[in-house]
């Protein structure tokens, strides 16, 4: 109990019923949680440069001005300098946070909506089904993941796309295994049994009643992992097998920035710094979300 | 078991921070180990005994590279980096009228590194190894030792070009002088047993970390000057500098065919006192076209393409000058370089490409700024391949300049082994490839070659009369009339511009300032200049 | 017990048997083949069809995906992966020798970061929502944010550019082992440190910790005796999982610092379709993985006996 108090969690009420008191205490349960708080407004912040680019930079970021390469930050009027091409980098972090960032959420969506389908239809059938399932995702963890994306990216062509499969393949198979464990112990609960007895189809007890009480337990498991998807999309890019020229990202920004590290830094610190800060970013507002969120899902996921 | 507890756990963490520890502690801990390094030397190169060792840097595994045997191995002739064959362990050869018989004369008292003599045995047991692992070896009717010094080797028929597999001490494609012990039982070389200037110390070898050779001292071209050179893999160009910068290697970019050394470091280096050689090879980087379809299988396309790139300011801004425009197909300075065409036939001139495209039907109709023909985009796939040198930024580049005369490239990164898949299966538009250069027939206008129909290229530029010149220039055994023939074909295929050349593939050496002596390598794989290259241990 | 680790060591077979098997039958009909990149590699040129078909001959590539799969069966149930395409040396030495470097790094670094990462994460439990609690939980988060392939190219340029401090490439001498090692730890000690955090809290909020401060025991003592041995399941489960990563997974950190590990080589072996070599390292560290886990699984039943071994 000691750790719930800290949360103010006492002071919600066990009723349902949407009112104005529910939204109020639910925004002051939000605010008073610092770090969800202020990572959320960075996060907003985030976000919004990154989808309103164009009003923040007039600088096309796949312009090639052999003329203007490797502007230092300030420089010729370009705020955080130019790469080895000629093209500004602050125009190309920020539309290259687009994909970063676009991607990511792509990833953590897909994988938790495919964990959250096999994961919930492998508990509630058992037996077989989920013996084979289970078997299934035992083999895929044998793999290693960076090994296999590179093995995908690589041998079927970089593109952002197969960077997108290669991160799906084995990416699912966390949210399945939370999805099977929180079904588990559902399936045992009476409001499932009674509607096994009243004659509930499967699908429409999976669908009905086992995923929406699993899904905010896995919105809350993604929301903890945008980060690191932000970081496994930038690793595959720097070893120069994902987006593809001239589309700027952060990971690919850095790749090519590597030959010039030494003379020309920023063309590194910069994409870094994107990279590290958006992830933190994520990770904060991930922590938020997760103490945010009732003591049971807190439970269920640690970290 | 409750009790047992803490000893368990006692023991996991025990164990695995006593690992770390001793792993981290100190060297001692690892001569210990069955495979554990021998230690790379962090100084200066110098050890106790006042050896000079060269240190190279070597982006690949020793045993799987083709530049590595050059130091160890010897081939019986020896090609400069223009084709001229000259003698090297055969100290002479005859070659009979019909040109079906050539006699070598071997060098005498030649020795292995095992001690085993070097005669006619040894060697017809080297030939007989190309023979049966290479497929020119199909043109080789016998191989016969005639006496201790002298050996025979007969044609089916014409084919001289197999002088350039004799004149390369690479296992395949290739003829290193090799012992029977060298092969294993499925035919592989694994035992590097050479005649070389430096013997190979199988005992220090680690594949994908290092290996170490010491010098020939009965070297019969005169002992190398260093007493040993060790070859240590950095994979990554970039870390190359760092270690050529920190002393941890004296050489960088010898031990590569293409060019390793990031153009950007050069300036950086030579102000901190490295040398830094850039050697011309004759290799240049080009775009494949795929001649088979649209719009690529018309020849005003192509053109528009080839003129509408500004090489020079690619080659003076992003390859910081130390390197040349290309405007032929290939370096006419190769024997069969294309040097009597036309150099200003694909010189940059953007009006009259967009005016090229215009007259093939490429217009811009509905004003988006690429152009169509028949409701097509004019829109095509670039294929990079991952590791060739400096194409990633080539693509952008390229990119950048056609999206100005209104075509879009989609780049494509494959890895090196699904790019050439790809070329095989035609699946692309254009392709960053290169030239090609010795030993062999630079260029792809010999039989099987890339311009010729039965080569692996089967979407490049082909036609039947190509194919009858190339194949009627190989067969004439007259040189001048060969020539005669060879500057038709060049002529031929440069008003056909079968590929976009971008610029000269300049080889790049970054030396510590206590080496000299470098001289370039009779080709871009040669790197047996390391046996006159010397080093001042003071410095 | 013994029947269930039996059945979880069958199941493990399977797995691997299964593993191997998908790796080479995907990169038997993806594009490319072994020929291809290693004749390119050796000579420099494009080979022909004719020097591709012979080499295939020669080196037994040829034959279709049956034949292929019941050769390799062969050679799975004998233990011996046959030889290297690319350098000829035998796959299982290769294997050992590319573990034992990875292992280094991988033993070195949870070596470190598991002591200094429990210490940290059951102080900052211990102390939650002080300023060492906020200090340390925003380190852990920062530590988890950076890329590990820019933390050591940073590394590089400092250490071994800039400083000529540490080498910046090689295997073998204490220095080479430095700034790998920082790199793995990074991240791997802000991970356990909010593991370790978790898991304490989480414990110390139970019945039977509220009841011993009750009680007026010690809080260092419930700390240490009660809430850490409880917490150390998942610790421990944790450490498995990671370990099992950190083999495979420092490939980035393999590439940065040109270290010869398994990942890196096995990446070069998908490259060069060296099947031998594939086949091999993917059926040996599947098994390791096994192992990991079952160890992990029986630890854990030391650890807590209340867990019952379950069926997996």
């Amino acid at each position: 109990m000691i750790a719930q108090t800290a949360n103010g969690n006492g002071s919600v009420s066990a009723s349902t019923v949407y009112s104005e008191k529910k939204v109020s205490t639910w925004w002051r349960k939000f605010t008073k949680n610092k770090l969800l708080f202020i990572s959320s407004i960075f996060c907003a912040a985030l976000v919004f440069a990154v989808v309103f680019a164009p009003l923040f930079t007039d600088q096309d970021p796949n312009k090639v001005d052999l003329t203007k390469r490797l502007l230092q930050p300030g420089e010729d009027g370009s705020f955080l300098g130019t790469d080895g091409f000629g093209r500004d980098l602050f125009a190309r972090i920020l539309y290259g946070g687009r994909t970063s960032l676009g991607l990511s959420v792509c990833i953590v969506v897909v994988n938790a909506a495919i964990g959250l389908i096999v994961g919930t239809t492998a508990a509630f059938l058992g037996g077989i089904v989920d013996g084979i399932i289970m078997r299934i995702v035992d083999i895929l963890m044998a793999f290693p993941s960076v090994i296999l994306s590179l093995f995908i990216v690589g041998v079927f062509g970089a593109s952002t796309f197969n960077l997108f499969i290669s991160l799906i393949v084995l990416g699912w198979i966390g949210y399945a295994r939370m999805s099977r464990s929180l079904v588990l112990s559902l399936k045992e609960q009476v409001f499932i049994q009674s509607s096994r007895t009243l004659g509930c189809s499967k699908i429409r007890i999976i669908f009905t009643h086992l995923i929406p009480n699993v899904f905010p337990t896995i919105l809350i498991y993604g929301a903890m992992h945008i980060g690191s998807a932000i970081l496994s999309i930038s690793s595959i890019s720097f070893l120069g097998l994902g987006v593809q020229p001239p589309t700027a990202e952060w990971g690919s920004m850095l790749s090519d920035a590597k030959q010039y590290v030494s003379l020309y830094p920023h063309m590194v610190i910069f994409p870094g710094i994107a990279i590290a800060a958006s992830v933190l970013i994520f990770n904060i507002m991930g922590d938020g979300v997760r103490e945010f969120a009732d003591p049971h899902a807190k439970k269920i996921i640690k970290t | 078991m409750k009790k047992r507890l803490p000893l368990i756990l006692a023991a996991t963490i025990g164990a695995v921070s006593l690992a770390g520890c001793s792993g981290g502690g100190g060297t001692g801990s690892e001569t210990t180990t069955a495979s554990g390094g021998s230690g790379t030397t962090t100084a200066a190169s110098q050890t106790a005994s006042g050896d000079k060792i060269l240190r190279i840097a070597g982006g690949f595994d020793f045993k799987s590279c083709a530049e590595a045997r050059y130091l160890v191995f010897d081939s019986l002739l020896q090609s400069d980096m223009w084709g001229q064959i000259t003698p090297n362990l055969a100290e002479s050869y005859d070659v009979s009228d019909d040109g079906l018989t050539y006699t070598f004369h071997l060098k005498k008292g030649v020795k292995y590194h095992d001690g085993t003599p070097f005669n006619a045995d040894t060697a017809k047991f080297s030939l007989e190894y190309y023979q049966k692992n290479n497929s020119p070896g199909e043109d080789i009717e016998s191989i016969t030792a005639v006496d201790e010094n002298t050996v025979e080797m007969k044609l089916k028929k014409y084919n001289d070009l197999i002088l350039y597999d004799i004149a390369t001490p690479t296992n395949w494609g290739g003829v290193p002088m090799i012992l029977e012990k060298d092969v294993d039982s499925e035919g592989k070389i694994t035992g590097y047993i050479g005649t070389g200037a430096f013997i190979f110390d199988d005992s220090t070898y680690e594949s994908g970390v290092k290996a170490t050779m010491k010098k020939n001292p009965d070297y019969w071209g005169g002992a190398p000057k260093v007493d040993g050179v060790e070859w240590d893999v950095v994979s990554d160009p970039n870390a190359m500098v760092v270690a050529l910068e920190s002393d941890q290697v004296d050489a960088i970019g010898i031990a590569e065919h293409h060019s390793s050394v990031p153009y950007v470091q050069v300036s950086s280096l030579k102000s901190k006192g490295y040398n830094v050689e850039t050697d011309e090879t004759g290799r240049y980087q080009v775009l494949e076209y795929n001649c088979t379809k649209a719009p690529f299988d018309d020849k005003n396309v192509r053109m528009a393409f080839n003129l509408a790139v500004d090489k020079e300011l690619m080659v003076d801004t992003l390859f910081e000058g130390l390197t040349e425009a290309a405007n032929v197909i290939t370096s006419p300075d190769f024997k069969y370089g294309p040097k009597k065409v036309d150099k200003d036939y694909y010189k940059y001139d953007k009006d009259k490409a967009e005016k090229l495209l215009d007259d093939a039907g490429w217009k811009d109709s509905d004003g988006d700024g690429v152009r169509e023909k028949d409701g097509k985009k004019l829109e095509v796939k670039l294929i990079v391949p991952n590791g060739e040198a400096n194409a990633d930024a080539v693509a952008v580049y390229v990119q950048s300049e056609l999206a100005k005369i209104g075509a879009t490239v989609d780049v494509q990164n494959l890895e090196s082994s699904a790019a050439s898949d790809a070329s095989k299966k035609g699946e692309y538009d254009m392709y960053v490839h290169h030239s090609g250069c010795m030993p062999g027939v630079p260029g792809g206008i010999n039989p099987g070659g890339k311009y010729h129909s039965s080569s692996s290229w089967t979407y490049s530029f082909h036609s039947d009369e190509l194919d009858k010149m190339i194949e009627s220039a190989f067969a004439e055994s007259n040189e001048d009339s060969r020539q005669q023939q060879v500057a038709a074909i060049w002529q031929y295929l440069h008003e056909e511009a079968p590929c976009m050349p971008l610029y000269s593939v300049k080889k790049l050496s970054g030396m510590n300032p206590r080496l000299s002596g470098y001289h370039v390598g009779q080709n871009m794989f040669d790197m047996s200049m390391i046996k006159d290259m010397d080093m001042d241990t003071s410095k | 017990m013994k029947k269930l680790i039996i059945r979880r060591l069958l199941i493990g077979l399977l797995i691997m048997v299964v593993a191997s098997l998908l790796s080479f039958t995907v990169l038997y009909v993806a594009p490319g083949n072994p020929a291809e990149s290693i004749l390119r590699e050796r000579t420099g040129a494009d080979p022909s069809y004719q020097d591709i078909s012979l080499f295939m001959s020669n080196n037994n590539l040829d034959g279709n995906l049956f034949s292929k799969i019941a050769q390799w069966l062969v050679m799975a149930f004998r233990f011996d992966f046959g030889e290297s395409l690319y350098t000829g040396e035998p796959v299982m030495a290769e294997f050992i020798r590319r573990l034992w470097a990875t292992l280094q790094l991988t033993l070195i670094s949870m070596g470190i970061s598991t002591p200094l990462a429990i210490i940290i994460g059951v102080a900052a439990a211990a102390k939650k929502n002080k300023i060492f609690d906020h200090v340390s939980r925003i380190l852990s988060l920062i530590g988890l944010s950076i890329p590990d392939f820019w933390l050591g190219l940073f590394l590089m340029i400092i250490f071994s550019r800039t400083l000529k401090w540490l080498p910046a490439f090689g295997y073998g001498s204490a220095a080479n082992y430095i700034m790998p090692i920082i790199t793995l730890c990074v991240a791997q000690i802000a991970s356990l440190t909010r593991i370790v955090r978790a898991t304490m809290l989480e414990k110390l909020s139970e019945d039977y910790i509220v009841t011993a401060r009750g009680n007026g025991l010690k809080k260092k003592m419930i700390l240490m005796k009660f809430a850490f041995r409880n917490s150390l399941g998942p610790i421990v489960t944790y450490l498995g999982a990671s370990f099992g990563h950190l083999l495979a997974g420092a490939v980035v950190v393999e590439t940065v610092f040109s270290w010869p590990g398994v990942g890196a080589f096995l990446v070069d072996a998908v490259y060069s379709r060296d099947y031998p070599v594939i086949q091999g390292f993917v059926m040996i560290i599947a098994l390791f993985y096994v192992v990991i886990n079952l160890v992990t699984d029986i630890l854990y039943v030391y650890i807590d006996p209340r867990i019952r071994f379950e069926k997996g």
